[in-house]
């Protein structure tokens, strides 16, 4: 199981990419899960290399930074109560109005790739990620999943 | 004899999407009938190391800097699932032209 009740935020609404990103550390840092270099090493990289993805059902985004900020793995899970816009990753100019936020922590690469091999998988299971996305309990739903 | 392509997958840390993009990359390539050498680094590294001919295909989830004369190819579909297809039509084009 790569999702846990504690690191779920519902109906969060933040307004832009910034007040989401330090509703998102604020979190982590009361769960000891990041360092203080956590926040600036996030926006630097994402600004760097977006992590939206335009699946076939909705837009999620995996915003993520190195090893070194990270504490404790776990995976972040925000449903957002309106979309925020996320560049597409690999583009410059390809916008995704992201509804579902993961903020992957990993403490190493090899965990890194695991959860995002695992995330991935969920992403292109088009009936589950909509079940997830208009579901009333966001954990409830994401603890069906069962990996790949 | 199988001919082998040298493949390189470019993403923003150089290990993590790079190497999922790599893997799927890779099984494309080996059903085409090639072999495959996949080797992943960030963008910077490969604008630096792409020049010494080393790679015949690039496929990235991150966009690198400069112009190449080899085929480099979006590979972030190969992700999402969505234009996988693409993506590996543009595989093949590379490959096979």
């Amino acid at each position: 199981m790569i999702f846990s009740e504690k690191l779920i935020i519902d109906n969060a609404s933040v307004q832009t990419k910034d007040e989401l990103f330090n509703l998102a550390a604020k979190k982590l840092s009361e769960l000891k899960m990041i360092n203080n270099s956590y926040l600036p090493a996030l926006q630097r990289r994402e600004k760097s290399f977006p992590t939206g993805l335009q699946t076939k059902t909705i837009g999620v985004a995996i915003p993520h930074c190195d090893p070194i900020n990270i504490k404790k793995d776990g995976i972040l899970v925000v449903r957002l109560n309106k979309p925020i816009p996320f560049q597409q990753m690999g583009s410059s100019d390809t916008e995704v109005e992201v509804k579902i936020v993961f903020f992957i922590c990993s403490t190493g690469a090899q965990q890194q790739l695991q959860n995002l091999r695992e995330l991935i998988a969920m992403f292109q299971d088009d009936s589950f990620l909509k079940e997830v996305y208009q579901s009333k309990d966001l954990f409830d739903a994401l603890s069906l999943w069962k990996g790949k | 004899m199988k001919k082998t392509i040298n493949l390189l997958a470019v993403c923003g840390s150089g290990t993590v999407s790079s190497t999922m993009v790599a893997e799927k990359a890779q099984e494309y390539i080996e059903s085409l009938g090639f072999n495959v050498q996949a080797e992943e680094l960030n963008p910077q590294q490969a604008s630096e190391r792409i020049p010494s001919g080393d790679y015949d295909l690039v496929v990235f989830t991150s966009p690198i800097p400069g112009t190449y004369d080899i085929p480099i190819i979006n590979a972030t579909g190969l992700l999402t699932g969505i234009g996988e297809e693409d993506v590996f039509e543009k595989i093949k084009e590379a490959i096979t032209e």
